[in-house]
């Protein structure tokens, strides 16, 4: 195992397969929490928490796992890291157990986590499962903050994460707070990205 | 059948583990997350029953009056599983209000109102909704000042039901099991006053002498 297989297995979770873009998995999450930055950042650092100790969990038992039941392994695996992640925001980041609510449970069945479970963890050695979890994982972040903060700025007028309570426009563009909004500006993103990074063909 | 056992292991072994892991996690959580719920739900709630009734609250004196609320609360054992938890709002003007909390069954699990008593009139001086795990913007709906006022003013013999029931209450259109859940956690709290009024009185008193010496 070189180094740089390493770094191609974490790098390549930050844009040439990030997450929500180009996998198009997580959704849900992605569009529901993302009404401002700091929840798109809070749901992204709780997925990492998740899929980089799953994705290691999981590699580490992969000859353990009987083919039959990998499933049921790898989710009873996912929802106990799920559940200790509810159980520390509760305890220690209240405000942000409030917001992202329901969210949270949700992880479970987010299927970029189990996605990395099947297609790679069980394949593949700790080192290199973590490395792609947690690239998986920031790229994931980084496309929920982004998300989060181009539907603040412009559908609220605000962005908190950054500048606290100060307010840049009066009358924002409200449509971007709400669902189909998050609709229209993953799909401007995704366009955006296809145009910088060139056709999806390989 | 070996395979049917190794099957059987893997999963049960880590179910086990996982079980254990989280049942560790729980006790070190338990009482910090509890302490949140009471200070960023609990509280504000019976806040919001104190503001209700026409009591106006600066924005820089509430956290002192969420202090004050949080410091006065008292205990009460009354044969159930744990003690209930009692607040006592007072204003100047109005007659004092004993707020405790009660629990529904909502759409989504157990939904908590804090439910308060004007000692005077025996009539319910107004609700606050607190934990819950209904649907977001729907069932969520019955947090809305247009549905707790409802409660407001209601004596100890009204009909704590929606009006699907035969109650009086306006259920929340789309979220008739949340609201349900709202009144039945409410009637609830009613008939705990009604069985242990003496001892929630006598709690309340006892606090207070200690609190004066």
């Amino acid at each position: 195992m070189s180094a740089s297989r390493l770094v191609k297995e974490f790098s390549k979770g930050l844009w040439r397969e990030i997450p929500p873009f180009r996998l198009v998995l997580g959704l849900c999450p992605a569009l529901a929490v993302t009404t401002t930055a700091e929840n798109g950042l809070g749901m992204g650092i709780s997925a990492t928490f998740v899929l980089v100790c799953s994705n290691g969990l999981i590699s580490l038992l992969r000859k353990v796992i009987p083919n039959e039941v990998r499933v049921a392994c790898y989710i009873v695996i996912i929802a106990t890291f799920v559940v200790c992640v509810e159980m520390i925001t509760k305890a220690y980041f209240f405000e942000l157990s409030e917001s992202l609510g329901l969210f949270i449970p949700l992880i479970v069945v987010n299927c970029i986590i189990l996605g990395r479970a099947e297609a790679f963890a069980k394949k593949n050695g700790v080192l290199l499962s973590r490395a792609d979890g947690l690239g998986m994982g920031l790229g994931f972040t980084l496309a929920l903050t982004g998300l989060g903060a181009i539907r603040e700025f412009f559908g609220a007028g605000t962005l908190g994460l950054v500048f606290g309570e100060q307010v840049f426009f009066d009358q924002p563009f409200a449509f971007l707070q709400q669902a189909p909004g998050a609709f229209v500006a993953l799909g401007l993103l995704l366009g955006l990205m296809n145009l910088v990074g060139g056709s999806r063909g390989r | 059948m070996k395979k049917t056992l190794h099957m059987f292991v893997a999963l049960a072994g880590i179910a086990l583990a996982s079980g254990l892991a989280l049942g560790g996690l729980h006790q070190v959580t338990a009482q910090r997350a509890a302490d949140n719920i009471l200070r960023f739900k609990k509280v504000p709630a019976v806040v919001s029953i104190y503001q209700g009734r026409g009591q106006a609250l600066a924005a820089d004196q509430l956290a002192a009056f969420e202090d004050q609320v949080l410091q006065g609360r008292r205990q009460v054992d009354l044969g159930e599983e744990s003690p209930l938890s009692l607040f006592l709002i007072e204003a100047a003007g109005s007659s004092p209000v004993v707020v405790f909390e009660a629990f529904g069954q909502g759409f989504g699990g157990d939904l908590g109102v804090m439910v308060g008593f004007d000692l005077a009139s025996e009539k319910l001086a107004g609700i606050g909704i607190t934990t819950m795990s209904e649907t977001p913007g729907l069932g969520t709906r019955v947090r809305e000042t247009r549905f707790t006022k409802q409660f407001v003013g209601l004596g100890q013999d009204a009909a704590f039901q929606v009006k699907k029931d035969g109650g009086v209450i306006d259920g929340v259109t789309g979220a008739t099991v949340s609201s349900r859940a709202v009144a039945q956690a409410v009637d609830r709290a009613r008939k705990l006053f009604q069985a242990h009024r003496q001892a929630i009185v006598a709690a309340i008193n006892s606090g207070q002498e200690k609190a004066s010496p």
